[in-house]
């Protein structure tokens, strides 16, 4: 069960990893595009500024559940280095259930902001400024999946260090 | 109830949990307390990142990879090295130059200490020992967020609103940043002088300057 699971999370992050590869290559596009318009041929693309946000918002949120499953984001470790390892691993799967916690609070508003919000419409574009929240539901969800993980599994960089 | 929303800050990060989802889960606590709707949560998120000049960031990044890959580090290590090779310490200060220009063009602290240890990291710890060496590279890597363009300044600025400029912060920095790498120089000088480091490097001469840029 649990080598499903990891499974079809490793399937998932893959696709996270190229979503972000590919937002982050058409953001730089479109900014370089803009620069290059703008003072080689002045003038100017009128949604390049919302699209590159819109785009940089993606990519951010996308890699929030990659560090969750390397181990990669900004924690202390001035006391947790020095307590027992038996008691490390228990606060540890406790941080992770807090952390799932929290994605569960924070993709539910998420999703019901989006719900209300969805009329709204992007300045330049003709769409919806929800599609800034789509990426926060889907980074929630996804962290939930990799922090349910953790209960059984170490972070990606912690592995590799006990190796 | 400020209080309480900073001690489990503080708590549950001492206990390991990664600082974000620690601020994240005593803004929950915080906004429970103080009876205001969770949905501001997600909102606030969103909003945090959906910022222009904070693009800069991984746009400096990249232009960092593009040359490291392109093979600027090797060249620019060589550049130093004619420069500073021969002072005593000689590979501390090469290592400490080469910080100085990669911040030029990086603007964080990670990814020049990344670049330097990867490119000078083995050396320095062959001829130097650990300690030394670590510190070196720290040291040159964290020249990264002073001198400008610098990661750091364009938080600050978007952080503090209209009232603070991003080129007026980079041109602020100009001087501190040099200022800086002089005394690193000078301290790597400093130690190497009294833990008696012997002086390699060929002297320098203006003329290997153009051939190794």
């Amino acid at each position: 069960m649990r080598a499903v699971y990891s499974r079809v999370l490793d399937a998932v992050d893959r696709l996270a990893r190229w979503t972000i590869v590919i937002a982050s290559a058409l953001m730089i596009g479109i900014v370089t595009l803009q620069v290059l318009l703008r003072y080689g041929f002045n003038t100017s693309i009128d949604w390049s500024e919302e699209i590159s946000r819109l785009l940089f918002v993606w990519c951010m949120f996308l890699a929030i559940p990659l560090g969750i499953r390397e181990g990669a984001h900004v924690g202390l470790e001035l006391l947790v280095a020095h307590i027992p390892l038996p008691v490390r691993k228990a606060l540890g799967r406790a941080c992770a259930v807090g952390g799932a916690a929290l994605m569960v609070v924070v993709f539910w508003q998420a999703v019901k902001v989006a719900a209300l919000t969805w009329d709204e419409m992007m300045q330049s574009v003709n769409a919806s400024t929800n599609w800034f929240m789509v990426p926060v539901a889907i980074a929630a969800a996804h962290s939930f999946f990799h922090f349910v993980q953790l209960l059984w599994r170490e972070p990606v960089r912690t592995i590799q260090a006990i190796e | 109830m400020s209080w309480w929303v900073m001690a489990f800050f503080l708590v549950a990060g001492l206990l390991g949990m990664p600082l974000a989802f620690a601020l994240g889960a005593a803004a929950i606590g915080g906004l429970w307390l103080s009876n205001v709707d969770f949905n501001m949560l997600p909102q606030r998120m969103m909003a945090a990142v959906n910022s222009f000049p904070l693009m800069a960031i991984p746009l400096f990044m990249v232009a960092g990879e593009l040359m490291i890959k392109g093979g600027i580090m090797e060249q620019m290590v060589a550049f130093a090295n004619a420069l500073v090779g021969r002072v005593r310490g000689g590979l501390a200060q090469v290592a400490m130059l080469s910080g100085a220009i990669l911040s030029l063009v990086s603007g964080t602290a990670v990814s020049d200490a990344a670049a330097l240890s990867s490119t000078l990291g083995p050396e320095l710890r062959k001829k130097y020992g650990l300690g030394f060496s670590t510190a070196v590279i720290a040291a040159s890597a964290n020249l990264g967020p002073i001198i400008p363009p610098s990661a750091a300044m364009i938080v600050y600025a978007y952080l503090a609103g209209s009232t603070v400029s991003i080129a007026a912060l980079f041109v602020a920095a100009a001087i501190p940043s040099v200022i800086i790498t002089a005394v690193f120089m000078f301290q790597c000088w400093w130690i190497a002088r009294k833990r008696d480091y012997p002086l390699e490097g060929e002297p320098f001469s203006v003329g290997a300057l153009p051939r190794e840029t």
